[in-house]
């Protein structure tokens, strides 16, 4: 179930994204733009918490390790270099290790069993779920926020579509149009993933 | 309800957009929901104020003869309190300055129960003069010197190593100041290093 708060309602705070790439924000970043860094994070947040509670299971925990991925992303930026690859898998990597890093910093293990991402140990599936995870839930903050709403109403609340309308107050034809046009949405921009 | 046709008016979609939008779809209800961000994490948390330069040669240089000094101080004219004279494995290490003065907290990992090995080394602190005079070292919450790590005191001149425990969690943005305190300073004294 998605309660109210959850992606329908509360959003991290950043600079509008327009059509700045990761690779580009991260750049900016490692030069000390944090207004850079808060877009960086008002894309990314949601993805690195789940990421994070996903592998160390507890909230509290999840959300420093939230902050510690952010600080090492400040940090680290000026190590990117864009001609290795686009900024997501960068990113991905970068908050991946720092949950690790936590995990171990505890000296506790981590719920599912580490993985190195695609080519190390671990279950290669499990990475892939992962990344996958992180792949859909960053592409969902690029949605309108009428079609991130619909879709996550009528995917994950176990509503159907007339309770969809009803609770939204809009009719039943207006929430199928936006669910096509998110799904049409996100297959562009998970292109490589489909 | 899980059916493409369920969340979707398919009407006039071609066989390959239809193939498209039901990967997404499938994808959608195979990750699930981003998690809700807590109020927390609704702003960019403190990342510092400044991205930590790469050191150069000649940081390194006056980081390895900082930390020969230190270590010198450990071992000859400084004085150890409390246990763990041994080896000492650090996590993270952060520097602190004063006036003429400048130390470090290293930080070791956690026992099992959650207790951190915390080093403290300085040089450079008057001795203070009152009677029950004494420096303490604190973790700053909200901008202010709250959870106390432990004291010490000093001869004057003479360099400190100071090891503690604490139960606090120790996180990559936690932060340190050492303050001043007798009998004139109200408890959490007056700030001396950060």
């Amino acid at each position: 179930m998605v309660s109210e708060g959850g992606l329908v309602g509360r959003r991290p705070v950043g600079v509008p994204a327009g059509d700045v790439s990761d690779g580009d924000l991260i750049q900016r970043a490692g030069a000390g733009d944090r207004a850079a860094l808060e877009t960086l994070y008002s894309r990314y947040a949601r993805s690195v918490y789940g990421l994070a509670l996903r592998r160390l299971g507890d909230r509290g925990r999840a959300e420093d390790a939230v902050q510690e991925t952010f600080v090492s992303i400040w940090r680290a930026a000026k190590t990117y270099r864009p001609e290795r690859g686009p900024g997501a898998p960068w990113l991905y990597a970068v908050a991946r290790n720092a949950i690790v890093d936590r995990s171990r910093a505890r000296n506790e293990p981590a719920v599912e069993v580490p993985e190195e991402a695609s080519d190390e140990a671990g279950p290669p599936e499990a990475a892939e779920q992962s990344w996958l995870q992180w792949r859909v839930h960053r592409a969902l903050e690029e949605l309108p926020e009428n079609e991130r709403e619909v879709i996550a109403l009528a995917y994950w609340s176990g509503l159907s579509q007339s309770e969809v309308a009803d609770r939204l107050g809009i009719p039943l034809g207006t929430v199928k149009t936006r669910t096509r046009a998110g799904l049409q949405r996100l297959a562009t921009l998970l292109e490589g993933e489909l | 309800m899980s059916r493409f046709e369920d969340f979707v008016d398919a009407e006039g979609l071609d066989p390959g957009e239809r193939a498209r939008l039901e990967r997404v779809h499938e994808l959608l209800l195979e990750v699930g929901p981003p998690p809700e961000l807590t109020s927390s994490l609704t702003r960019l948390p403190d990342v510092g104020g400044r991205v930590v330069p790469l050191p150069t040669r000649r940081r390194i240089g006056a980081a390895i003869a900082l930390a020969a000094a230190l270590a010198a101080a450990a071992f000859g004219g400084g004085y150890v309190l409390g246990n763990g004279h041994g080896g000492f494995s650090s996590w993270r290490v952060e520097a602190m300055t004063g006036r003429n003065a400048l130390g470090s907290v290293a930080v070791g990992a956690p026992d099992t129960a959650g207790n951190w090995p915390i080093r403290f080394k300085e040089t450079g602190l008057p001795k203070l003069t009152g009677k029950d005079a004494y420096y303490e070292v604190f973790v700053v919450h909200d901008g202010k010197p709250r959870f106390p790590c432990g004291g010490f005191r000093v001869t004057g001149g003479a360099r400190v190593s100071a090891n503690f425990t604490v139960p606090y969690e120790v996180t990559g943005s936690t932060r340190w100041v050492v303050t001043a305190i007798d009998a004139n300073d109200h408890w959490p004294g007056r700030v001396v290093m950060t």
